[in-house]
């Protein structure tokens, strides 16, 4: 199952011309710090206590706003809780100063990587050799004879004969709110894959697929409550759109309280949280403006950059020296194939980037890109779908996480889908923008309003989350799910595992690298009642195949510890203890983990 | 002389000579320009970057409304012909009902997509339903109309392709068309003869690079720009000649043509299965958010790993599904009510076309109307006056450009389309003779 497009697909010219010069001997220096860490300690924490000289070495990659294999942060950390135990209150001192960005991207062995390779392959062959010998058993298309086929002959061939052997692994039908636990329909394939069949029997797990970071998916509650009321007095749907009577008093409400919770001037709500990027990204671009996009966006702001016909560069995932460098060449360059070679500057350039990232687990390093931001003149598009919400002290994102001026983010975007357990996306920003945008945004021209219900969940969650019903719930959501992700992180980190991203961040990818381990891994954790979302190639990059985990405030130390119990049964069984990092030989007391706000 | 001097220089020396020489010329040459460019300095550039503002604000205009609020329908003299209501599902106290206890059992939202644990068993029932309903294979669930179709057409049209379609498309559609990067042939509105032509031009074309090109055929059943319905048994006669997939956007005609508001098939009586795809929204006839595409299922399936706004976005939340459920049983247990709504259509529109200074551009049979004033002078004002004098006496219809756009529903009474008609032609009578 996919969940990112390709940013090459589509003819956004993307390549990212290496020039000579500027600034690129860093980038290649990051480059090796990231991927040269298996080589300097291969046999990690032993290695690293005896030999002050790889510490060194080490430090020596941290310079300034670099990507930082944090790996060399941990070994920095670490040296001072086992060695040096003393000097620990002062480097306290001095992360609280800037917040310490610890992320990690540990990479796997070379065998590791050569395996993933080879059973890629042999998949595919397997795929070929199968289809020669079976052909498919879905129905062909009827009287369309004489018609081009319909689809290439390669999709074709891998959803068939490649996705058709893990499909179980996805669309799992679900029959109840997906809240801490779900319910899944339980299905089998007598075929392969090719057509389910249900049991009848339903198999109640512990939920780490939805997105219902804050737990607000309850069909109790005063925010349910408050939903069915606004169902009685307004219906299910207004029936028209924003800018033609369809606009009821739930939806100002909504708005006043969203511009209210972000600190900004004034905000605008759409029905659906992939039509706020696609629909409105075209209404502000135009042909001749650049937007320099982070690798790893979501296939809904791709889409919309595509569609306003801007030109796309794009820069390596969360590197900021390559996003300056981009920036530079860009400015300096202008834009391409003007006659005689003169300079016309672009129109404008604007930067996109996500808070959280879906896939990665990792957060944006939003203080290094407004200053770029402000530097070269760019303006910032920040996709807050992850981050709002599940982030931050008072649960505003990854402004609030960093402790950013809203105002120095020209367009905040972010969904209610996921932590609001509601629907819809918003815009955020100055009274101006979100004047121009009620009025040119293609959603609030041609889309349906959003339905009322919906709009009042959000109200209902929001005036929580500010405080504003009166009990201190909201706040303890949000410090429950930071602490919940962190001790997880931590325990996963123990248990061995590779875990991609942020420590803050609630998504946290498990990296299980070959195919059939992805499937194994959620087939059984399945059998073992815990729901989890695999990812694979084409939607990750071929080495990078993973199981996804989404965390919750509803979820209960309890759970979390089954969850990490299983999990490490589960990865002993399979074989996904890949990491080589030092471990934290002290027992992880999930109380007395710190929230350094 | 000549013979000499090739005599003396041996050829094979000359040609690598030249080429060295060439090479290192051209190579001059673009050290040359890079030099060029490069005496700018870098840093004054940038400093001297100057951007556009982020938003255009010439096209700000400050003096017209930005949202019309929904009016007060608790009033009983309000008119609310601004929204799609066809079959009044959208005040049924019984959907309502249903959407209640479907929140107390599944939540609001669905927290995901639907390949990550968003997959709730009532979508998978709706898209069984659905299906059945328009007795075909399978059916795909979308989580907003506008997504549904400018997902569904990039999904299938490829770049190499070509897209047949009807110049007063719907804006999703363009979208869609716009997203998929195929060459777009627009023909002249549901006008045959133009759309045959041009299906001509591209035959020989075929002909002469002897590969077939894939062809998609996209129209409207009830065109939303215009309230037209397509000429559907001619364009599956074109279709078959010249081998196209037709697709065809149901938006405003499932639930509202045909008998048993199968839509605008059944309504010319086309056999369902040379359709390839029928895209379709839950918030017109259904009163519900959200879409979704019908067809064989060798042609849907696809959409369930290629749908850009199927893969990518949060299903749709349960209630929303539950409520088109209870409204297609409503559909076929009582199928009298397409009748209803054909009856009313058809009274409001020959009493539309029977006033002076009115000119109707919809079909007699769509209940989505647009008319304009037969002045062909200042119509935009003139539209516009209308429009305000209608909301005086409460009621309310779309004012777009030099059209005025409204929907029917089965609730209007004989009363009610009097007082519509005499208000229109009050208001016409009024700015013409002024």
């Amino acid at each position: 199952m996919a969940t990112r497009m390709n940013q090459g697909a589509g003819d956004a010219s993307v390549t990212t011309e290496l020039l000579t010069g500027i600034n690129f001997e860093n980038v290649k220096n990051e480059r090796h710090s990231k991927n040269g860490y298996s080589k300097m300690y291969p046999n990690g924490y032993t290695k690293y206590v005896d030999g002050t000289n790889c510490y060194k070495r080490g430090k020596s990659y941290l310079n300034g706003h670099t990507l930082t294999s944090s790996s060399d942060e941990e070994h920095h950390n670490l040296k001072d809780k086992y060695v040096n135990r003393t000097s620990d209150n002062t480097l306290r001192k001095d992360a609280k100063k800037e917040r310490v960005f610890k992320e990690s991207f540990e990479q796997p062995s070379i065998l590791t990587a050569l395996l993933t390779h080879l059973g890629f392959y042999i998949l595919m062959f397997l795929g070929y050799l199968s289809q020669a010998f079976f052909p498919p058993k879905i129905a062909q298309e009827k009287n369309r004879d004489g018609y081009p086929p319909l689809y290439d002959r390669f999709a074709s061939f891998y959803s068939r004969y490649v996705y058709r052997r893990v499909r179980d692994c996805w669309n799992y039908p679900i029959c109840s709110v997906p809240g801490a636990e779900v319910i899944l329909k339980e299905r089998v394939t007598k075929d392969n894959g090719w057509t389910f069949e249900f049991t009848g029997n339903k198999r109640k797990c512990l939920n780490l697929g939805s997105y219902n970071y804050l737990g607000f998916a309850e069909p109790s509650g005063p925010c349910a409550e408050f939903a069915i009321e606004a169902l009685h007095k307004y219906g299910v749907s207004t029936g028209a759109t924003r800018q033609q009577y369809g606009t009821c008093e739930l939806h100002v409400e909504l708005e006043k309280l969203t511009a209210e919770f972000l600190g900004v001037e004034d905000a605008i709500t759409f029905g659906m949280g992939f039509a706020t990027n696609a629909l409105n990204i075209p209404t502000l671009l135009s042909p001749g403006c650049l937007v320099i996009s982070d690798e790893k966006n979501h296939a809904s702001l791709i889409l919309g950059i595509r569609l306003s016909g801007a030109t796309v560069k794009v820069f390596h995932h969360n590197d900021v020296k390559h996003l300056e460098k981009l920036l530079r060449d860009q400015i300096y360059y202008g834009q391409p194939n003007q006659p005689k070679g003169e300079y016309k500057p672009w129109k404008k350039i604007l930067i996109v980037v996500e808070g959280v990232y879906s896939m990665e687990g990792t957060i944006v390093r939003l203080p290094e890109i407004i200053a770029l931001k402000k530097k070269y003149k760019a303006y910032l598009y920040l996709d807050e779908a992850h981050s709002i919400g599940a982030i931050g002290k008072n649960g505003r994102g990854v402004i609030d996480y960093f402790n950013c001026d809203p105002k120095d983010v020209d367009i905040l975007m972010g969904t209610f889908t996921k932590s609001f357990g509601s629907a819809g996306g918003y815009i955020a920003g100055s009274k101006q923008l979100i004047t121009y945008l009620r009025q040119q945004s293609y959603a609030s021209k041609y889309a349906c309003a959003m339905s009322p219900p919906v709009a009042a969940q959000i109200i209902a969650v929001l005036k929580i989350l500010m405080g504003k019903d009166g009990t201190d719930t909201g706040r303890k959501r949000i410090e429950t799910l930071a602490r919940n992700t962190r001790y997880f992180r931590r325990r996963l980190a123990q248990i061995g595992v590779i875990t991609y991203g942020n420590e803050d961040s609630p998504v946290v990818p498990i990296l299980a690298y070959l195919y059939s381990k992805i499937a194994a891994m959620v087939r059984t954790l399945i059998e073992l009642n815990i729901a989890t979302v695999g990812v694979g190639y084409p939607a990750t990059p071929l080495m990078e195949g993973r199981i996804r985990i989404c965390l919750s405030a509803a979820h209960t130390k309890e759970q979390l510890d089954y969850a990490l119990e299983t999990i490490s049964k589960v990865a002993d069984e399979i074989g996904l203890k890949f990491s080589r990092l030092p471990k934290d030989p002290n027992p992880i007391e999930y109380d007395k983990i710190e929230l350094d706000y | 002389m000549l013979n000499e001097i090739l005599q003396s220089t041996n050829v094979g020396t000359v040609v690598p000579a030249s080429l060295v020489i060439f090479l290192t010329f051209i190579m001059l040459r673009k050290t040359k320009s890079y030099k060029k460019a490069i005496n700018v300095n870098q840093n004054d550039r940038i400093y001297c970057f100057k951007p556009q503002p982020l938003i255009d604000f010439t096209r700000i205009n400050l003096n017209e409304a930005l949202e019309i609020p929904a009016p007060d329908e608790s009033d009983p003299d309000c008119m609310n012909l601004a929204k799609v209501n066809y079959l009044d599902l959208l005040n049924n106290i019984n959907l309502r009902k249903e959407a209640e206890s479907c929140i107390r059992i599944y939540g609001v939202g669905s927290c995901g997509p639907r390949g990550f644990y968003g997959t709730i068993d009532i979508h998978l029932t709706l898209e069984s339903r659905l299906a059945e309903f328009m007795g075909m294979e399978e059916t795909v669930l979308y989580s907003y109309g506008f997504s549904t179709i400018s997902s569904a057409i990039g999904a299938y049209c490829k770049k190499s392709d070509i897209i047949f379609c009807d110049e007063k498309i719907s804006f999703c559609a363009g979208q869609g068309i716009l997203a998929a990067k195929s060459k777009v042939v627009y023909f002249k509105h549901n006008d045959m003869e133009d759309l045959n032509t041009k299906l001509q031009e591209y035959e020989e074309k075929e002909k002469q690079r002897k590969k077939l090109y894939r062809k998609f055929l996209v129209v409207e059943g009830i065109y939303a720009a215009t309230g037209t319905i397509c000429p559907l048994p001619e364009l599956m006669s074109l279709r078959k000649k010249y081998k196209l997939r037709i697709f065809i956007d149901e938006s405003l005609s499932f639930g509202v043509l045909g008998k048993t508001g199968r839509g605008v098939t059944e309504h010319f009586n086309v056999n369902r299965s040379d359709i390839d795809m029928i895209m379709g929204s839950l918030e017109g006839s259904i009163g519900s958010i959200g879409g979704f595409c019908v067809g064989a299922s060798v042609v849907i399936e696809h959409q369930r790993l290629s749908g850009l706004g199927y893969c990518f976005s949060a299903s749709l939340p349960p209630f929303l599904s539950h409520i088109s459920i209870c409204a297609l049983d409503m559909f076929e247990k009582d199928p009298s009510m397409f009748e209803k709504l054909k009856s009313i259509v058809q009274i409001v529109d020959e009493r539309l076309r029977n006033l002076k200074g009115i000119m109707v551009i919809s079909d007699p049979l769509s209940p989505h109307k647009v008319i304009t004033t037969t002045n062909i002078e200042n119509r935009e004002e003139t539209i516009k006056k209308i429009h305000a004098a209608c909301v005086q006496k409460d009621i309310y219809l779309i004012c777009l450009k030099e059209n005025l756009h409204f929907n029917l529903n089965v609730t209007m009474k004989d009363a009610d389309i009097d007082r519509f008609i005499n208000t229109l032609q009050e208001a016409v009578g009024n700015i013409l003779c002024s």
